[in-house]
């Protein structure tokens, strides 16, 4: 047999790269044809008023203009929606957000796309809003949605352990605080785009830059009145998506263009400023939580409220909020816990799944409220995690018992030991004059995959072509994290090929097998485990092909290598070429299919049930503060992160890296603003987010546990690395300074109000001491 | 973008003779890095009918010193500015100017009479077309300056009247406090007006038909000490929440010439004049400078959510002096 890593734990380059930086890889905006149209959306630019009519008529006679579309020629439902069908494609009754479409328009050129779109008027009956989640519950607020049977709440999740009522009395110390969190923008580089037609058998195919494109024909054809079986999307590589193309964004529009475009093809690609506007971002929260220990540190009961803004569509809003009161209480045992979510409509932006799904918001509360337990009795803040890390085999804040891989104390321990950790005093007193450091950590989980009630499956398919090639069927997006490289590195393990030597087929409803969502921390547990079982059908597959052709007596006897069979008891070769010329059309292909184990019989413990397996982390951040500018600037970084074996130490890097990243401009800049409909933030110049000259040296550690049911051993590493920066950021800031900041990003001004607002009650404290 | 004429200026005589022609309905590209996301932006009620482009004048982008005195063409770029030797050696502050100034891509393509021109960052000012804009307000003609009421962090502490946008050169900054001139081209000749004079809270000083050709910077005697500070939300590639720039000149600790000028707090550039003659022949140490500041801010008026931008303003103006 081969040796046992053949490309398992090594950095080998993706196999996008080169095409990617070499400029030669197609994205969905690079879809170009002739005799296309380019489709373009009004946007309503208010965020909630009565819709009374649309006039279209200057626009129908701009020279160049083919279509103008309004609700009225949606022929299906003109609804969509992951859980709720409450999103139009293009806006009938009212007018639920500034982003809603209001009038699609099919035109020759962009010139007369923008005059057309310029040209629309809509009669309207302006409506108040709301625009603040709580504000949204009360009895007498504006309705968003009035035939909303639950009124503005999209989601209400309770969960309950142990007593929670009485628990508290039995605490030695009970501490409360709030804190918010901004809404934020995902900001890929690849602003969503697309181009469709119907091909001659009348078939609407639609490449489209999306992470779910199976589930998308489940929404376009309702909406549209099609046939779902009739829709073919293609997915080519994404320009980044983080969550942001979860779901429809212009699949819908752009099949509605394609219905009117008089059989030819037609484009769509949205500009930042209308993909900032018309796009979901990750819900900003206000979340008042409150943690009862011992005095020995214990966590003994943990009580919190959750109030996300959802936005105007339900989206996947009350799913994120959902996820996150799952995560409510980080990675800690906590016996006794009471948490309630509320996951309510507003007219703001529409909230929607972003990196992390509702766990960075969640885990920035609960490791904040942990460093303020461990301050107040008098304990280390790396020590009351240890206290109160989960371990395998213990039971989690909701009760499940975590019989699967748990490297969460492993993470703690080997940060613990770090040059970062033990050298954070002498760092910290060597502070230039005005300036302040601090050294924050945060512990942090992160569910894998679907919840119990959504089967996580991947269905996988690999090919022995007539040229002798492995062929990889990928049906999960690549959306930029390197999975689909990843899925060639697995196969090319077990069949002892180099990736560069194989091949890839991108997400296609037509060519590869449903494999679910490129999301939830899951594309290569899934589709990898999946694709593992098909690859060893195939490899046993052709030992037993050529088996005769050698005259060998067995086939374990074959080992593969790079394009060929080699048979070591007699020193016989065949090329895959020629092993291939034995297979007829249907042997070619090997499929197999995985499903994510699940907890089993306790989906009424939360909405869609609990999640069983984890990944981890611990962070360490080093933060310097100028006292005089307030100015918080991030000097290092430490991820440690449990995610399993890692397969490709680059990729993986590359994903806790990007995390970081993320997470930092998340913890120190990035609020999606909007003052009452009006967006302030509507573009890059704006809207803040960190560049290279941002970023601090990053180091990231995996610790590699290995998970019984991972492919080769891992889990999920996209997202578990976004919760950390936040609140590690945010300790830090207290460390430096004994300020904490209830709302961030933890700007230079809300630093500065803080430390004012300090240094004058410091100032009060020694005058009333005379 | 909607489409425009373009039209290639051969000199500055047939750029100013455009102007007129298009009254007011041409606007002048250089490096464009800020008129092409005003024209896609199209945050403006009018519409340019041409886009004339100054770069195909040649000899615009000079750099020189011609007795003493300091020649910057308007069509010089700025990444020229940040690499200059001669610039390097006398007038640091503009330097450090325009290399805070957004990326080296953006630096390779906007121009010294660019930085000067851009129009002001006001989020409600700048509201796109496309998502409810453009919101009118006075710099646009008529109508109230939502920033009063509205979100107001970022924008002026001083000098605002009916509009609060902040002047965000960062160049511009430097340059008053080499109390440097501006060169402004017209039909009937040039006109040269002090830098700090070009600004106007709803604009600068220039009429419809002239152009900014140049800067000139006087000579400077003796060792001066030049700084350019800026704060920003974000290190590289942001404007400024707060700029200010100095030019000192201290002999045995004693300062015997300075001027300090601040940025974006105000509609234009402001030279923090008290806070000069509370230091000029003055021994500098801390108490003396933090004095300086404070008379430096002494009439400002923050809005409902800038009152943070005094005291980093301050901290700015002392950093300047003393570090």
């Amino acid at each position: 047999m081969h040796s046992e890593k053949y490309l398992l734990g090594k950095t080998i380059p993706r196999f996008d790269a080169v095409t990617k930086v070499t400029g030669r890889e197609r994205y969905a905006a690079d879809y170009y044809g002739d005799d296309f149209l380019w489709a373009g959306v009004k946007r309503a630019g208010i965020p909630h008023a009565r819709l009374k009519g649309i006039d279209i008529a200057i626009a129908k006679n701009i020279p160049g203009v083919v279509a103008v579309l309004t609700h009225e020629d949606v022929k299906g439902t003109n609804r969509y929606g992951i859980i709720r069908k409450d999103e139009p494609v293009l806006a009938d009754s009212k007018i639920h957000h500034c982003g809603d479409a209001v009038a699609l328009v099919l035109a020759e050129d962009k010139e007369a796309l923008r005059c057309a779109i310029e040209s629309i008027t809509f009669d309207y009956e302006l409506l108040p809003g709301v625009f603040d989640p709580e504000e949204a519950l009360k009895e007498t607020a504006i309705k968003v949605h009035e035939d909303s049977p639950e009124g503005n709440i999209i989601r209400y999740v309770p969960v309950e352990t142990g007593t929670p009522e009485s628990a508290f009395n039995e605490c030695d110390t009970v501490i409360e605080a709030v804190f918010e969190v901004s809404r934020q923008e995902h900001a890929y580089l690849e602003t969503e785009a697309g181009w469709a037609y119907f091909d001659k058998t009348g078939q609407l195919v639609i490449v489209v830059a999306t992470q779910t494109p199976f589930r998308d024909r489940f929404e376009i054809a309702p909406a549209l009145g099609l046939d779902m079986e009739k829709i073919r999307l293609i997915v080519p590589y994404l320009g980044g998506a983080f969550g942001g193309k979860d779901g429809i964004t212009l699949q819908c529009l752009l099949g509605l263009a394609a219905l009117h475009s008089g059989g030819r093809p037609v484009k769509m690609w949205w500009g930042r400023e209308e993909s900032f506007l018309a796009s979901v971002k990750r819900l900003p929260a206000r979340m008042y939580y409150r943690l009862g220990a011992k005095n020995d540190g214990t966590l003994h009961a943990l009580e919190c409220r959750l109030y996300f803004d959802g936005g105007a569509y339900a989206s996947l809003g009350g799913e994120v909020m959902t996820l996150a009161a799952e995560h409510a209480g980080s990675a800690y045992r906590i016996p006794h816990v009471s948490i309630k979510g509320w996951c309510v409509y507003t007219n703001n932006p529409i909230g929607g799944p972003f990196r992390g799904f509702g766990v960075p918001q969640v885990t920035a509360a609960m490791e904040q409220m942990v460093d303020i337990l461990a301050l107040k009795i008098r304990m280390d803040p790396l020590e009351i995690r240890r206290k109160n890390i989960v371990r395998q085999g213990d039971t989690n804040c909701v009760g499940v018992t975590l019989t699967h891989s748990t490297g969460a104390e492993e993470c703690l321990r080997v940060l613990s030991e770090h040059p970062l950790w033990r050298g954070k005093d002498t760092w910290k007193k060597s502070a230039a004059p005005f300036k302040t450091r601090g050294v924050g950590i945060a512990c942090m989980a992160h569910a894998m995959g679907y919840p119990p009630i959504v089967p996580d499956v991947a269905n996988a398919k690999i090919e022995l072509t007539e040229e002798g090639k492995i062929r990889v069927y990928a049906g999960v997006v690549d959306m930029g994290q390197g999975n689909a490289s990843t899925y060639l590195q697995m196969a090319g393990e077990i069949l002892s090929q180099d990736i560069t030597g194989m091949e890839l087929v991108l997400p296609d409803t037509e060519r590869t097998l449903p494999s679910g969502s490129s999301s939830a921390s899951r594309t290569t547990y899934t589709y990898g485990n999946a694709l593992i079982k098909a690859a060893n059908t195939l490899k046993m597959r052709i030992f037993e092909k050529i088996l005769p052709l050698i005259q060998g007596s067995d086939v374990n006897e074959f080992i593969l290598a790079p394009d060929r069979v080699i048979h070591p008891p007699t020193g016989k070769e065949v090329s895959l070429k020629e092993a291939s010329r034995f297979f007829s059309e249907s042997e070619r292909v090997c499929t197999d299919t995985f499903i994510m184990p699940v907890v089993e019989g306790m989906n009424d413990v939360i909405y869609m049930g609990p999640h069983l397996i984890y990944s981890y982390g611990a962070h360490l951040v080093y933060v310097e503060i100028d006292r005089l500018t307030g100015e918080a600037e991030v000097k290092d970084y430490l991820a440690v992160t449990d995610a399993g074996r890692v397969i490709n130490p680059q990729v993986f890097e590359q994903q806790i890296q990007g995390a970081i990243a993320q997470g930092l401009g998340y913890a120190l800049y990035e609020d999606y603003m909007v003052d009452e409909g009006v967006h302030l933030t509507p573009d890059l110049a704006t809207y803040i987010i960190p560049t290279s000259m941002d970023i601090p040296e990053m180091t990231s550690i995996p610790v590699e546990t290995f998970e019984e049911s991972g492919p080769f051993g891992m889990k999920g590493a996209g997202e578990i690395a976004m919760s950390g920066p936040l609140p590690a950021v945010a300790n830090a800031i207290y460390d430096a300074c004994g300020i904490r900041i209830p709302r961030s990003p933890f700007t230079a001004e809300k630093i500065l109000k803080a430390l004012c607002k300090l240094s004058a009650i410091i100032f009060a404290f020694f005058i009333s001491k005379g | 973008m909607r489409s425009f004429t373009h039209i290639n200026a051969g000199t500055v005589h047939e750029t100013c003779a455009l102007l007129s022609k298009y009254n007011g309905k041409a606007v002048l590209n250089a490096g464009g890095t800020d008129l092409l996301s005003t024209l896609k932006g199209e945050h403006l009620f009018d519409y340019p009918e041409a886009v004339i482009n100054t770069k195909t004048i040649s000899g615009l982008d000079y750099i020189r010193e011609d007795g003493g005195v300091l020649e910057i063409g308007a069509l010089a770029k700025l990444s020229e500015i940040v690499k200059s030797p001669l610039l390097k050696k006398n007038y640091m502050a503009l330097v450090e100017a325009a290399r805070s100034v957004a990326t080296p891509q953006i630096r390779n393509a906007a121009t010294m009479g660019g930085n000067l021109c851009q129009d002001v960052r006001c989020w409600y000012y700048r509201y796109p077309r496309h998502i409810g804009g453009p919101i009118r307000c006075l710099r646009k003609g008529s109508g109230p300056c939502l920033a009063v009421k509205g979100d107001n962090r970022y924008h002026a502490i001083m000098g605002g009247r009916r509009c609060f946008a902040v002047c965000p050169s960062d160049t511009a900054v430097a340059l008053v406090a080499l109390d440097a001139q501006i060169t402004i081209a017209g039909p009937k000749g040039e006109r040269k007006i002090a830098m700090i004079d070009f600004y106007s809270p709803l604009g600068n000083a220039l009429k419809k038909d002239e152009m900014v050709t140049g800067i000139t910077v006087p000579r400077i005697t003796g060792p001066m000490k030049q700084r350019y500070l800026k704060f920003a939300l974000r290190k590289p590639v942001d404007f400024a929440i707060v700029g200010v720039a100095s030019v000192i000149a201290i002999e045995e600790g004693v300062c015997t010439d300075v001027r300090i000028a601040l940025g974006a707090v105000a509609p234009g550039v402001v030279r923090a004049r008290r806070a000069e003659e509370t230091l000029r022949g003055c021994y500098i140490n801390e108490d003396i400078v933090s004095q300086a500041a404070e008379e430096a801010l002494a009439g400002a008026r923050p809005l409902s959510m800038n009152a943070y931008k005094v005291e980093i303003t301050k901290t700015l103006v002392k950093r300047a002096i003393l570090i």
